[in-house]
């Protein structure tokens, strides 16, 4: 019985990744060499036959060598949640950010304020007149690079997730820090702001998702 | 008799590889002497065509290889899938079953 452990480490050659993951990637070709071989054994074959057929599963071993390298390194420049999620919800939260400062410096009247002693609620009515369109592109993007319906609707809200969550560092810091504000206040501003940055744009982003988190997936076959 | 060719097997290897996982925890060996038993011989993978695959789905995180003892006292490399494989099964099955009625619909494939 040949040495498979042996025999598969030199076919393979070195394959450039962790050490340890290449030995046990070895392991476990050379127990499926011996798997096959034993089961050509145990249809008849001599030993030297039945391993000649076992070793023809590899046609090319620098081929399968490669194959493997590539997929431990990753098989695209970019992974599953890159593309379908950061890469479509970076540039929809570019677009609005990018939008949301042309308005304020075009039209500063395109906006609707209501101020208290207490609280200041700021809506950029026509920046969010334009945020369903931004949702959709976003969904539309994650959807078409394969984007689960989660991924689709991440990439869509991601905006107004990426301004909730700074808001709920930066904010609670800098209004905590404030002695002369009351506490009520402090988190009377806190949920205005939430409602102003996150809920009502993640809303109308979300609106303009819906076709697409509905819609039942694109077929696409790949070479 | 008709082969397939290595472009269309490419294709469906992946939702042959999740379905049988879907069943049970799997070995390599195991898992191409299934697919070749369950589809009658019609699709075969061998060491070559299957282990990229394999790997290329536990670095998406679809499936996760674990060293087992099996019965026998022999350590094997079993693979079980992931919650996210179990999750990225669902919309695979849809798009082939679409995929086949569309093909079907345009060629006839069904009644060929």
């Amino acid at each position: 019985m040949p040495d498979w452990r042996e025999l598969a480490r030199q076919r393979l050659g070195a394959l450039g990744i962790d050490p340890k993951r290449e030995e046990e990637i070895i392991a476990e070709l050379a127990d499926h060499l011996e798997d096959s071989s034993e089961h050509w054994c145990q249809r008849g074959a001599s030993v030297e036959d039945a391993a000649s057929r076992a070793l023809d599963e590899v046609p090319e071993w620098a081929e399968l060598s490669r194959e493997i390298h590539q997929a431990e390194q990753g098989e695209e420049a970019m992974n599953y949640r890159t593309k379908s999620l950061w890469l479509p919800g970076m540039v929809t939260l570019v677009v609005s950010m990018t939008l949301l400062l042309l308005i304020q410096h075009v039209d500063a009247a395109a906006r609707f304020v209501w101020m208290k002693p207490s609280s200041y609620f700021v809506l950029y009515w026509l920046w969010l007149l334009c945020l369903p369109a931004l949702g959709a592109m976003g969904a539309y993007w994650s959807r078409r690079v394969g984007g689960a319906l989660r991924e689709c609707a991440l990439a869509s809200v991601f905006p107004a997730v990426a301004l909730a969550c700074i808001i709920l560092v930066v904010f609670p810091a800098a209004l905590f820090l404030d002695p002369q504000v009351s506490a009520v206040q402090k988190v009377s501003a806190l949920a205005l702001f939430l409602l102003n940055w996150g809920l009502i744009p993640g809303a109308a982003l979300f609106l303009g998702a819906l076709p697409f988190v509905r819609k039942s997936p694109r077929v696409t076959v790949e070479s | 008799m008709v082969t397939i060719s290595s472009k269309i097997k490419r294709g469906s290897a992946e939702l042959a590889i999740l379905s049988l996982l879907g069943e049970q925890p799997l070995h390599g060996y195991e898992i191409a002497k299934r697919i070749e038993e369950q589809t009658h011989g019609v699709l075969r993978f061998n060491l070559a065509s299957l282990y990229p695959l394999l790997y290329r789905l536990e670095k998406r995180g679809w499936v996760k290889g674990s060293w087992e003892s099996s019965p026998g006292g022999r350590r094997r490399r079993c693979y079980r899938l992931t919650p996210a494989g179990k999750r990225q099964l669902v919309p695979l099955r849809a798009q082939w079953r679409l995929f086949f009625r569309a093909l079907d619909r345009l060629a006839g494939v069904a009644h060929a």
